[in-house]
């Protein structure tokens, strides 16, 4: 440890050190001055040793040591460990930014940054390069550069570092200086040739690394049982681990743990039910957050996708062939199905990637024949089915010769009692399934005896008939059933056997190679990437489409998925790798722990000590001007309240609105709400017209309003108004969705929103007006009830007034509420409602206008011919509209009454 | 008490220390206590109002109106002032006598010298704000109920309602004739007998002085009431520390501890208070406290009953 100052000449101020001792030395604290009136009472009590002469030791040892603090911080020290050489020049700073260092990022990052701020302190340039970027190096000032480093991301492919060195030797040339690497500590692809080259150009360069090794998985076998994954370990990782499988939906299946021992390879076995493993889609090695990390699965690790087709359209389910196939693969399968009346259903099937197709009885047209060998030929695979139909015109797409017509056992002409199953061959894929004794078979169909035909047989019965035969053509496999897939031959369909079989056929099937064009010219589109932390993301902006064949990871074709949605093929950034360590020796580099201790900057501390005792002098001048107890104790007491957590009540507050008369008085007195528009003309019509019709409630009514209240939905709580009052301006704004969905949770708690587009005279045609459109792109948002003209027997009409329509400033315009149920036929009820209270009423007369009237009475936006009856009929429309909000259908019952109490009298 | 907006924000310490250096800025105190006479004003008529219900109620329904007694006609005297209603029950003649009201007089002087330029933080007013409320709001009351007020040696009495507003008046005069020097004890001037007098100040004042002043005052008659007004801190003495105290006349007192004071100054004020006491007892006059921390009204009630009871 060394102490290195950044400006030395600064300490020359610690000379001023003793003139300031004498300074302070003769300037006392002054006393405090206090007016004090009846002073003349106590003058003649004057005594001599009052006053201090000198300040006292401790606070002159105090002072002075907060002039030397500062003075010291002012210099700019910092503690340079002992290993550590200050160089010279520019600082050129190399990154590998590969997977292998993601898991410790961070710490990478924030040892570079560390490594910039000491170039800075010592005004040095700087200069950043990512090993796996383009080559580009430019000398910046250090911010410029620490800019550059923030941007640097670890990449998921493992590049030549060697690409940089002729950038690398540029810059050395031009600028000299001292040279880092902030290393992965791998060879990767040429990492001993970088090393040398690098030792040669920059002499003694620094390469730093961590003390995590990599860790990646290299690869993952569906076995029988488990999922087998394959763990490397770069030397002395991590011992031990878990290997965490994801379905394709991101949700964590399970985890496999691994345990290196003394090697570098570990086998992590899941165990899981076969359906799950199938939805396996990525396994990540948990806590190592690193593409290496990540092994992507693909369609060779999913569960198939089977073709269902043919078979007899039976009427009913249970003799159809395709209910067995469907109950027994469903679980273990992704099942497209024929769809009934479908031209070519074998072509769709197969363009939808399916890898095994399940042909019920059926004849094939030669088209049909054409594409399935296709389809075989690109490895799909076949099983097919016999039937009446297969028995009667065997076709060429067979693994075995078929004799023409079949085999009845134990029919009524036959001697022969159905077949049971002989145990199967250990050749056959069937081989470690045992048959049940019960299942039997009555007929099937006869293969032709050929040489080859024992081969070709994975079951027979007991009496040596082939019962399953299957033939390898082209890459994929042909698979015949001798028997129908439904119970009329064989009762097979219903054992457990079946079911065993298929999933055995489904197990050994192998992925279908590209089902479309560009796929067969050997080009795979990207759909997804990995980034170097190993989260799977949008495809790179640099990647290109994958040629077929093996391909390494770079910068062009990052991992990630390729493919078709459908069958995608993963590229894993380090499946089949092997790690090994970079190899320095004999070269003039020096190799350092990024995680060592660096320089340590002393300014901070320096003067955050300066600040406290320039605080404890602050609080000792008080002392000494003995205002501490009347005014420094309380400040200090305040001060330290001040820094106190702050109380539970704070926080309390927090929770609820507050409890003002805003929204006390909407609660405690129901009333009327109009919503403000914005439209200051219509927000004031709407205040006049609720206002006058709260009046007439009051003065009509058994309800007594409160003053009619502005509402803006988005700001106020609406639960306290029964009725929203909203004049539709076509100018206006469209809400938020945020009030759009308040506007709606309003209308589902019971709510009324009485809508007003205010355009009834302009309503003619077909056209909608500028209102009602607003109002329809409104009402998309909030979820409205069907809609219907009100009738003129709507309960709305029979309320209060017996009315024949909401008449507003005009007498006439459509209203709209929530449609009601049809009307029963031949009924003609008084007054019909729905069940409980329409959320929304569509207006189109103006309301508030109409309602409008000044104190006297009359009228204040008189309209027609008559309009003191024009208003009188706004104000019962009005009154209408309140007492339906109330009090819903009750009126609608009540029509009822005379004929219960008349059936009551009998 | 509300009175707010006087002009200067309140501090404390010596309020405007210009009536007391020799600098050039005298001129400002004239106009710096017409400014704040408003507010004064308006107070002092909310003190007064405040307490006319309780003490002055009965004594305003008209001068003269009262009924006293009914005494024999005199021959001689006029025949209107024959009583009939009550001469028709007998024989004799009698007159209705009305209550002699002669109008009681109030002089009425305040301290306004430097010292009472003072507030320190636990009162609200200075002592000479308080003290002008005080005279002001006494002089108002006085000229409600019906008396005659005025301010000892400077102006005539009045008996009209906007008494404080002439007293004002007249105060301003004064101020700007003697820029701003007042003395912190009354001046000598003419009184009858028995006339009333309150005296308002803080009377830190050589106890001598003071009752030679109220000597003469009582020779020529008239008793009455003095307050002494005080800050606070004039009594309680809050101070500790290395302190320099000063007074308006520019004495200085360096204490090192000036909590070592507290006890000596208690004594102190103590005798001082007794003296004055003394001093007012002797001379026939009441004599009361009032600290500015206190309320206004408690010490219009104390020196009205300081008058009535004398």
């Amino acid at each position: 440890m060394s102490w290195v100052f950044a400006s030395p000449w600064i300490l020359l101020a610690l000379a001023g050190l003793p003139a300031l001792y004498v300074l302070l030395r003769v300037t006392p604290p002054p006393p405090k001055q206090v007016a004090f009136p009846p002073l003349r009472l106590i003058l003649d009590e004057r005594r001599d040793d009052a006053t201090p002469a000198r300040t006292p030791w401790w606070l002159l040892l105090l002072r002075m040591a907060l002039a030397a603090l500062i003075v010291l911080a002012m210099a700019g020290p910092s503690l340079v460990p002992s290993g550590a050489s200050a160089g010279r020049g520019p600082l050129l700073l190399l990154i590998d930014n590969f997977w292998t260092a993601a898991p410790d990022w961070a710490a990478r990052q924030a040892a570079a940054a560390k490594l910039l701020d000491d170039a800075a302190r010592e005004n040095r340039p700087a200069a950043v390069l990512g090993l796996a970027e383009k080559p580009f190096v430019a000398l910046e000032d250090p911010g410029a550069a620490l800019a550059r480093l923030r941007a640097l991301a670890p990449r998921p492919w493992l590049p030549s570092r060697a690409q940089n060195l002729p950038a690398i030797e540029a810059f050395l040339r031009e600028h000299g200086g001292e040279a880092a690497w902030l290393s992965d500590g791998q060879q990767n692809a040429d990492g001993r040739a970088f090393a040398e080259k690098l030792s040669a150009l920059a002499p003694g360069a620094a390469i730093l690394t961590g003390d995590r090794p990599p860790r990646a998985l290299t690869g993952a076998r569906n076995a029988s049982e488990a999922l087998e994954i394959d763990v490397l370990r770069a030397q002395n990782g991590a011992p031990e681990g878990l290997v965490r499988a994801f379905d394709a939906h991101g949700a964590a299946l399970g985890d496999a743990p691994f345990s290196f021992g003394s090697e570098d390879h570990a086998v992590a076995r899941l165990t899981l039910p076969l359906q799950l493993r199938n939805d396996v889609a990525r396994l990540a090695l948990v806590g190592e957050a690193s593409a290496g990390g990540v092994f992507l699965l693909d369609s060779g690790a999913r569960r198939r996708r089977v073709g269902l087709i043919g078979g007899a359209k039976a009427d009913q389910p249970l003799l159809s062939p395709l209910y067995y196939l469907r109950k027994a693969l469903a679980p273990y399968a992704d099942l497209r199905e024929e769809k009934p009346g479908e031209p070519d259903p074998i072509g769709r099937i197969i363009g939808e990637g399916a890898d095994v197709l399940v042909l019920a009885d059926m004849t094939l047209a030669p088209d049909a024949r054409e594409k399935l060998k296709k389809f075989l030929d690109a490895g799909g695979t076949i099983v097919r089915f016999a039937g009446p139909r297969l028995a009667s015109a065997p076709d060429d797409l067979l693994p075995v010769k078929l004799r023409r017509g079949g085999r009845t056992l134990g029919g009524a002409l036959s001697w022969d009692k159905p077949k049971t199953l002989a145990p199967f061959d250990e050749t056959s894929p069937f081989a470690s399934l045992t048959p049940p004794t019960d299942a039997n078979v009555s007929r099937q169909i006869l293969a032709e005896p050929e040489p080859g035909l024992p081969q070709k047989t994975w079951a027979r019965l007991a009496d040596g008939t082939p019962l399953v035969t299957a033939e390898p053509r082209g890459a994929g496999t042909l698979v015949l059933f001798h028997i129908a897939a439904e119970t009329s031959w064989s009762n097979l369909p219903l054992s457990g056997l079946f079911v065993d079989m298929l999933k055995k056929i489904l197990a050994r099937a192998g992925a279908v190679g590209p089902a479309n064009e560009a796929q067969a010219e050997g080009l795979l589109p990207v759909l997804k990437n990995l980034d170097g932390f190993g989260v799977l993301g949008p495809p790179s902006a640099e990647a290109r489409a994958l040629p077929k064949g093996d391909v390494t990871p770079d910068a062009e074709h990052p991992p990630g998925y390729y493919g078709a949605q459908e069958a995608p093929r993963a590229l894993n950034t380090f499946a089949d790798g092997a790690f090994k360590p970079l190899d320095i020796s004999g070269l003039n580099l020096r190799p350092q722990n990024f995680a060592a201790p660096r320089a340590v900057d002393l300014r901070g501390p320096l003067l955050l000590a300066a600040a406290l005792l320039a605080l404890a002098d602050a609080f000792a001048s008080f002392w000494m001007g003995g205002a501490w107890r009347r005014q420094a104790a309380p400040a200090a007491l305040a001060l330290l309240f001040a820094l106190a957590p702050p109380p539970a009540q704070a926080q309390q507050g927090r929770v609820g609105p507050q409890n003002s008369d805003k929204w006390f008085a909407p609660a405690l007195n129901t009333s009327l709400a109009y919503v403000v528009t914005g439209d200051a003309h219509a927000d004031r019509i709407s205040a006049q017209g609720l206002k006058s019709l709260s009046d007439t409630l009051s003065q009509r009514t058994s309800f007594n309003p409160g003053p009619p209240r502005a509402v803006d939905p988005a700001r106020d709580e609406l639960a306290f108004y029964p009725m929203l009052y909203w004049p539709v301006s076509a100018d206006a704004p469209q809400p938020s969705a945020q009030v759009a969905q308040k506007i709606a949770a309003y209308m589902k708690q019971g709510g009324l929103v009485l809508f007003d587009t205010r355009d009834a005279g302009q309503q003619y045609g077909g056209e909608s007006t500028p209102a009602q459109d607003w109002l329809k792109s409104f009402l998309q948002k909030l979820d409205p009830p069907p809609l219907a003209p009100a009738p003129k027997n709507h309960v709305i009409y029979r309320t209060f007034y017996l009315l024949d329509g909401l008449a507003g400033r005009s007498e006439n315009g459509p209203t709209y509420i929530e449609a009601l149920p049809a009307e029963t036929e031949g009924e003609k009820a008084p007054a019909r409602a729905g069940d409980g209270v329409s959320p929304l009423i569509i207006a189109s007369t103006d309301l508030a206008a109409g309602w409008a009237s000044d104190q006297w009475g009359e009228a204040l936006y008189p309209a027609g011919s008559d309009a003191i009856r024009t208003h009188e009929l706004a104000l019962r429309g009005g009154v209408n509209v309140v007492m339906y909000t109330l009090t819903g259908n009750y009126k609608a019952d009540q029509v009822h009454v005379p004929e219960l109490l008349e059936r009551l009298g009998q | 008490m509300g009175e707010a907006g006087f002009g200067l924000a309140p501090s404390s310490g010596f309020q405007p220390r210009q009536s007391v250096r020799p600098d050039a800025a005298k001129q400002h105190a004239a106009v710096d206590l017409a400014r704040r006479l408003p507010g004064l004003i308006l107070s002092a008529r909310h003190a007064a109002a405040s307490i006319a219900a309780g003490l002055h109620g009965r004594r305003r329904a008209g001068m003269g109106e009262n009924f006293w007694q009914f005494r024999p006609f005199i021959s001689g005297e006029a025949a209107q002032n024959v009583d009939w209603r009550r001469s028709g029950r007998d024989d004799r003649l009698y007159v209705r006598e009305r209550e002699w009201e002669a109008a009681q007089v109030l002089w009425l002087w305040a301290d306004l010298s430097p010292s009472m330029n003072f507030r320190s933080q636990l009162a609200q007013d200075t002592k000479a704000d308080r003290a002008l409320v005080l005279a002001l709001a006494l002089a108002d009351a006085c000229v409600r109920g019906g008396e005659r007020a005025g301010w000892l040696g400077l102006t005539p009495l009045f008996s009209s309602a906007n008494v404080i507003e002439r007293l004002a008046l007249a105060l301003v005069a004064q101020a700007r004739r003697a820029h701003d020097v007042f003395a912190d004890l009354p001046p000598p001037a003419r009184v009858r007998p028995r006339e009333k007098v309150a005296l308002i100040g803080d009377f830190l004042v050589d106890p001598h002085e003071f009752d030679a002043n109220l000597a003469r005052l009582s020779a020529q008659g008239v008793s009455g009431c003095a307050l002494m007004v005080f800050d606070p801190v004039e009594e309680t003495f809050p101070f500790a520390g290395q302190t320099e105290f000063f007074d308006d006349a520019g004495a200085k007192l360096r204490a090192g501890r000036a909590e070592d004071f507290a006890v000596i100054y208690g004594e102190k004020l103590q005798s001082h208070r007794a003296a004055l006491a003394d001093a007012a007892r002797t001379r026939g006059f009441a004599f009361a406290l009032h600290a500015t921390d206190r309320p206004a009204t408690e010490a219009l009630l104390r020196l009205r009953a300081g008058l009535e009871a004398r």
